[in-house]
Order: C-alpha cells, then structure tokens, then sequence
C-alpha cells in the first residue's frame, strides 16, 4: 500500500503543478533537448551525413542514459525535499509505513515517467532512421536489470542524504555523470585512456548499455563489449543490482538509526 | 533614491555568496567535477569522431559558459522562488532598499563563485585535455564575456521577477532551460549549423551570440563556423544586455505590485 500510495504522490508531486498535456511536453522536452545536442555535434562534425553505426550507438546509448539521468538526479533530491523544504519528514516516519519502500515507489514512478520520454526518443529515432533490430525479450530484461541497478544506486544515495544537508543533487548528478563518462553510453570504451577501462568494466552501467544496444540494435559494435556474451551482460548488472539493493537496505538501517540516535529527522538547514 | 543604501545592498547580498563560495570547500568540488564529468564525455564523443581539435575546444568553452548559464537559472531566476519558501523574500520586500539591488547583489556574488569553477574548467581543460586558445584580440574577448555576462544576469533577472508569484512551475521552468537551451545556443558546436533562422531565433538568449563570438575569436581556424562578425554581436549583446535589465526593472515592479495584491507573496509549497 505505502508503494502504491508513494508512486501516486511522486506522481502528484511531478505534474500537478501544470495541465496533464503540459507536463508530458515537458517530461519530453529535456530528454529531447539532450538528444538533439549530441545529433548537432554529430551532423557538424559529419559534414551533415546522418547515418552509420556511430549514429545509432551514440543516439541509442543517450536515449537509455535518460533513465539513469532523471531517476538518479531526482533520488538525490527526495529526502531533502522531504526533509527540508516540504518538512514532511517526520511524519512519514510516524505514519504507519516503511519510509524505504516510501523510497522505492517514488524511485520506481521516476523511472516510469523518464520510461515516457525514451519511448518518445525511439520514436524520434526512427525519423533519423536508426535501425532499430528490437529483441523484445532482452528489451525486457533491459529495463528489469536497469531499474534494479538505477533504483539499487539510488536508494545507496538516499540513504546517505539522511545524513547530509546538502549536495544531494549533486550526488545524484555525480554517479549518473560518472555512468555517462565511463560507461560507453555515447562512445565506444576504447576512446578512453587505458587506465581508465578497468573502472569502466567493474561498472554495471557498461555492460547494461552493452545489453541497450543488443536489445535494441541487434548486435554489439563495440570492441570491448563485444568480448561478453549476452547472458554475461544480463547476469553481471543484475548481480551487481542485488548487491546495491541490499547494501542500499542495511546501508538505510544504519542511517535510519543514527538519524533517529542524532535527532536529524527534522533537521533544517535553509541550505 | 538612497544611493549608499542600495550600494550597501548590494554588497550585503553579494557578501554571502562571496564567503560561501569560499568557506564551504565541498561545493567547489562538486560543483568544478559536475560539469568536468560532462565535458569530458562531449571531448571523448568528439574524439570518438575524429572530430577537428578545435571542436574539443569548442566543448570547453561552452562548458565554462554553461557554468554562468546555471548560474543565471539556479543563483538568480530562481531565487526570489527560494526565498520565498525559505520565508525571506517577506523581510527583502519590507527593507527600504531597492529590490534590484539584491539580485545585483546576486549576481556580482554569483559571478564571483562561477569565475572560479569557470576558471578551473579552462585549467583542466588545457592541461589535461591539451585544448589551445589562440588569444588575438584580447579586449574585443573581455568585452563581448563582459557584455554576454551581463545580457544574461539581466535575463536571470527578469526571470527572477516572473517567477517572483510562481510555485513548482519556476523551479520545472528551470530545468528545461538547460539541455533544450544547451540545443539550440550552440553549447557544444557551432550555432550556424542549426540554419540562419533557428541560429537568429536563439539569439534571444545571450548565451548563442557570446558563445558564438567567443569561439571565432579563441578558435580562428573555424571561424568559418562564425554565424555574424563579432563585432555585430557585441553589438547586439549591448542593446540585448539593456533591453533586459529594463524589463527586469519594470518586470519586478509589475510582479510585486500583483504579489501584493493577490497576497501570493509569501505563500509556500505551492
């Protein structure tokens, strides 16, 4: 019930501001935006061809970024909004529910609602005639292993902004900034330094964006990824996905604690 | 008009701006890595294409100037919305000052904390990803960042008086005044790509002509790329810097005037 009602108030939270059709325009606009700014940099750099293997890697790859993007810059935010601004901490807390599967609805609804605007991008992709190969079965696994990692990560997050009182953004933004750099969600892993690829193959985002673009574009172009069968860039993301939401469940037990032991639950900062 | 007391104002607004940038260190940490981790995949992506070095740079640049960008958005359109829900914007509206004089107060703060992210990034960013600018006219340069800087704090500022009554809607305003807007400036390539009409219409926002000018001057081997002569565009950053500290000015006055009437001036979690 606190899943449902949770998933319910995120929803409230992100669109009752405006008119339904407003906001689906805007939960598109900055996905969409995003996209077009790689496509400019490609076209410039192209000489205005629009095709090719590095279009769809880089577009495929920025499409399925936005889920990491918007769900995790949104989870750094939720308990200092909670906390701070809306001072509604408390009395989630003494409301007769978990405050961590309070968090997992709210996560999951981001999730869905960045899930809108990547089914408008793949629809947008077809305009620059990306060509799309959908194995329907490993799209599914896609978002499973991608909502247990992003929500696994985020809830790590969530659980440390308990005891901070600022930089939660930040985090957010940081770990999917982190995600977009080494993962190669827009450019194959060999462009980076050599030192630099072990970091990116110890990361669940490289082999889930491996997965993307099997899932999506039917094969695997890129050198490195290329090396892992299918089954090894399902299983290891989800394995590391299980162990971040565990972590992230004894990670908040230990916070849940020390917040309640430090008297921080209604702590504000005006930060 | 008290002059000493509005230039007091001023400097009490821009004081913690100033000393928060400098005492609490973590946020420079963030806030210089952020943008960095971005940055560093746009030069990857470019180089992934075998792009032209100066394209890297032309990443860089935008880096530094979207730094200002957020600024503008995050330090001053939104902030009367902050205040508002932090319940000071009630003690500036009942202080004898006037109220541009705190979001000058704001902005000159702000630009002093950017200016030290912006110049971390240009270090990074010839040391590390071995960018070069080729500086041959230096003060047509300082002029055009001066006169961008100041076109686009005078928009902060008129956004900050129209989202002086808003709720929600100015912080959403907001983001989606960063990657659209990141689109059609130019942040990352050069705006003449985009068409002469979309390249004219986006030169509404200060940023798409001051990162245009900037570029042909830090980057003359592609000023080809070049949408008008910089000189045009310090121009029409000038008549575009006082157009919108005029409509701030008057903007702020409208929206007060409608604040206090319909008593919205103080209302919170909307």
């Amino acid at each position: 019930m606190s899943l449902k009602s949770s998933m319910w108030l995120q929803y409230q939270i992100d669109a009752n501001w405006t008119r339904p059709l407003v906001f689906v325009v805007y939960n598109i606009l900055r996905p969409v935006g995003a996209a077009l700014l790689l496509v400019a940099m490609f076209y410039v750099v192209t000489g205005g061809y629009m095709g090719g293997g590095s279009l769809a890697y880089l577009y495929v790859g920025n499409a399925f970024f936005m889920l990491i993007a918007q769900t995790l810059f949104f989870v750094g935010w939720v308990v200092h909004d909670d906390r701070e601004h809306y001072q509604v901490l408390k009395y989630l807390y003494i409301s007769p529910m978990s405050y961590f599967k309070y968090l997992i609805g709210r996560t999951a609804m981001r999730f869905l609602l960045s899930g809108f605007a990547l089914m408008v991008l793949i629809v947008l992709g077809y305009l620059l005639r990306i060509p799309y190969r959908i194995d329907w079965l490993l799209l599914v696994a896609v978002f499973l292993v991608g909502w247990a990692f992003i929500v696994g990560a985020g809830l790590l997050l969530s659980g440390i902004n308990m005891l901070t009182a600022r930089h939660g953004g930040a985090v957010g933004e940081a770990l999917a900034g982190i995600f977009y750099l080494l993962s190669g969600a827009i450019f194959p892993l060999s462009i980076l330094p050599q030192w630099v690829r072990g970091f990116s193959l110890a990361l669940p985002s490289t082999y889930w964006f491996s997965l993307v673009r099997r899932a999506v574009l039917g094969a695997e172009s890129e050198e490195v990824m290329a090396q892992f069968t299918t089954l090894q860039v399902v299983l290891y993301p989800m394995a590391i996905s299980m162990v971040l939401l565990g972590l992230s469940y004894l990670s908040f037990l230990g916070v849940d604690h020390l917040t309640r032991k430090k008297g921080m639950l209604d702590m504000t900062t005006t930060y | 008009m008290n002059i000493m007391l509005n230039l007091r104002a001023v400097r009490g607004r821009a004081y913690p701006r100033v000393i928060g940038a400098l005492r609490e260190p973590s946020w420079m940490l963030w806030e210089v890595v952020l943008p960095m981790l971005s940055i560093a995949a746009f030069i990857y992506f470019y180089r992934s294409l075998n792009a032209p070095k100066e394209f890297e740079g032309f990443v860089v640049l935008g880096g530094v100037m979207t730094t200002y960008w957020l600024n503008v958005l995050w330090g001053m359109a939104s902030q009367f919305y902050w205040e508002k829900e932090t319940g000071n914007l009630q003690l500036y509206l009942a202080a004898p000052m006037s109220k541009m004089s705190i979001l000058a107060g704001m902005a000159l703060g702000g630009i002093f904390g950017t200016t030290v992210r912006a110049v971390s990034i240009i270090f990074i960013g010839v040391f590390v990803f071995e960018i070069s600018f080729v500086i041959s006219h230096p003060f047509l340069l300082v002029a055009i960042f001066m006169v961008t800087l100041l076109a686009m704090y005078g928009m902060g500022m008129m956004f900050a008086s129209l989202y002086l009554l808003w709720g929600r809607e100015a912080w959403n305003m907001n983001a989606l005044f960063q990657e659209p807007i990141y689109f059609i400036t130019g942040q990352n390539f050069p705006v003449k790509a985009l068409g002469p009409t979309v390249a004219m219409a986006a030169s509404v926002i200060p940023l798409t002509l001051g990162l245009d000018a900037m570029r042909q001057l830090l980057f003359p081997e592609a000023a080809g790329w070049g949408f008008l002569d910089p000189m045009l565009e310090l121009g029409i950053l000038c008549v575009s810097a006082v157009i919108m500290l005029v409509m701030a000015r008057q903007l702020l006055a409208f929206m007060e005037r409608k604040g206090r009437e319909t008593g919205k001036l103080t209302m919170r979690w909307q």
